[in-house]
C-alpha cells in the first residue's frame, strides 16, 4: 500500500518541484509593472504605460533583452526630475528667433518627435557638425530648460527605421546615448516643456 | 543662391527599364534638411528645417521669390520634393521613395545642393 502510494506521489512531487522552480525563477525577473512601467504587448509590439513617480529603476533581464523588440525592452529606467537642462546647437542667425519665439518640435528623428537636446555643449556641437558637414560658422548654443516628466532611458540599435515609437505612452522625454560623442546623451523632449533660457555661446 | 554641403545617403532608383539611377536622400536625425528639385531642369535644392522654423521666413515665401539658378524658371511652379520626384537628363520624371532607415554616419555623403535659405 505504502509502495503504491509512493509510486503515485513521487511523480507529483517531481512535477511540483519542477513547477515550483519555474515559478521561483519567474519571480526573480524584474517586475516592470510594479516599477514605473506597466508593460503589455499588443499586436506584437511591446507597449509601456508609464506612471510618474520620484525615482524608480527596473533593470530588464537578459532574457527580456534578447527578444525581437530588444531596444524597446531596454527602456528600463525612468525617473521624474523637477527640471533639467540640455543644449541645442543652431545656426547663429537662427538663435535670436529661438530665444524670442521658443523651440519647435522636430517631426521625427532617432527618438521620434520632439525637441532634441544634448546633455553637454560638446555633444550638441558634435550633432550639429555631423548634420552640417560643410558649415564653417561656429554654431550658437542654446541652453534649453525642460521638465522631463517620465524619462525613459533607451538604447536604439545603430540602424533602424525612423518612425513613431511604440513604447512612448506617457513618457515626457526619452534619453539615449549619443552615437557621436561617447559619454554624452541626447534627450528628446516630448511634453512641450522645452524653453530656451539663455545663449551659451 | 549659394550651395551648401548636406549630409545625405545614396539610393538607387528605377525608371522604366533603367536601373541603378543614383539619387540622394536625407533622414531626420536630431536635425533634418529637406531636399527639393526643379522639375524643369533637375537642379536640386536644400532647406534646413531649422531655417524653415527659425529664420522667420516660411518656406513657401522663400520659394515664391526664388528663380531656379539652373533654368531661370519660377520655383513656385517647378519645385517638387526630391527624391520622391526627380528629373532625368532626357526629361523623364522618376520616383523614389527613400527608406526611413537611419544609417550609420560612415555611409553618409556630403553633397552640395543649392541652399534655398542662403
Amino acid at each position: 500500500m505504502f509502495k503504491r502510494l509512493k509510486t503515485l506521489l513521487l511523480p507529483v512531487a517531481i512535477l511540483a518541484a519542477v513547477f515550483g522552480g519555474v515559478s521561483a525563477n519567474a519571480t526573480t525577473l524584474p517586475d516592470l509593472s510594479a516599477g514605473c512601467l506597466a508593460e503589455t504587448r499588443v499586436g506584437g509590439y511591446q507597449l509601456f504605460d508609464a506612471t510618474p513617480r520620484q525615482v524608480q529603476t527596473a533593470q530588464a533581464s537578459e532574457s527580456q533583452q534578447a527578444t525581437a523588440f530588444s531596444w524597446y525592452d531596454t527602456a528600463s529606467e525612468c525617473s521624474v526630475a523637477a527640471k533639467n537642462a540640455g543644449y541645442h546647437a543652431t545656426k547663429p542667425q537662427n538663435a535670436p528667433y529661438i530665444m524670442e519665439q521658443g523651440v519647435r518640435s522636430s517631426a521625427g528623428g532617432r527618438l521620434g518627435e520632439g525637441v532634441y537636446v544634448s546633455d553637454t555643449v560638446e555633444g550638441a556641437i558634435a550633432e550639429y557638425n555631423a548634420h552640417n558637414p560643410g558649415l564653417r560658422l561656429k554654431p550658437a548654443i542654446i541652453e534649453v530648460e525642460y521638465t522631463p516628466g517620465v524619462n525613459l532611458k533607451v538604447t536604439p540599435p545603430s540602424q533602424y527605421y525612423e518612425g513613431p515609437l511604440p513604447f512612448t505612452q506617457g513618457a515626457g522625454s526619452l534619453t539615449a546615448p549619443s552615437v557621436r560623442v561617447g559619454g554624452t546623451v541626447n534627450t528628446v523632449i516630448r511634453n512641450g516643456t522645452a524653453v530656451p533660457v539663455r545663449r551659451v555661446q | 543662391m549659394n550651395q551648401t554641403s548636406v549630409k545625405c545617403f545614396k539610393g538607387y532608383a528605377q525608371v522604366g527599364m533603367r536601373y541603378n539611377i543614383e539619387v540622394f536622400y536625407t533622414v531626420p536625425d536630431f536635425y533634418h534638411t529637406k531636399l527639393f528639385t526643379c522639375l524643369k531642369c533637375g537642379a536640386i535644392f536644400c532647406a534646413d528645417q531649422e531655417d524653415i522654423d527659425y529664420s522667420g521666413k516660411p518656406l513657401d515665401v522663400v520659394v515664391g521669390k526664388t528663380i531656379c539658378p539652373g533654368c531661370s524658371s519660377e520655383l513656385s511652379e517647378s519645385m517638387a520634393p526630391y527624391p520622391q520626384l526627380f528629373r532625368l537628363e532626357d526629361g523623364t520624371i522618376g520616383h523614389f521613395e527613400p527608406t526611413r532607415q537611419i544609417l550609420d554616419d560612415k555611409v553618409s555623403l556630403a553633397i552640395e545642393f543649392w541652399d534655398l535659405y542662403s
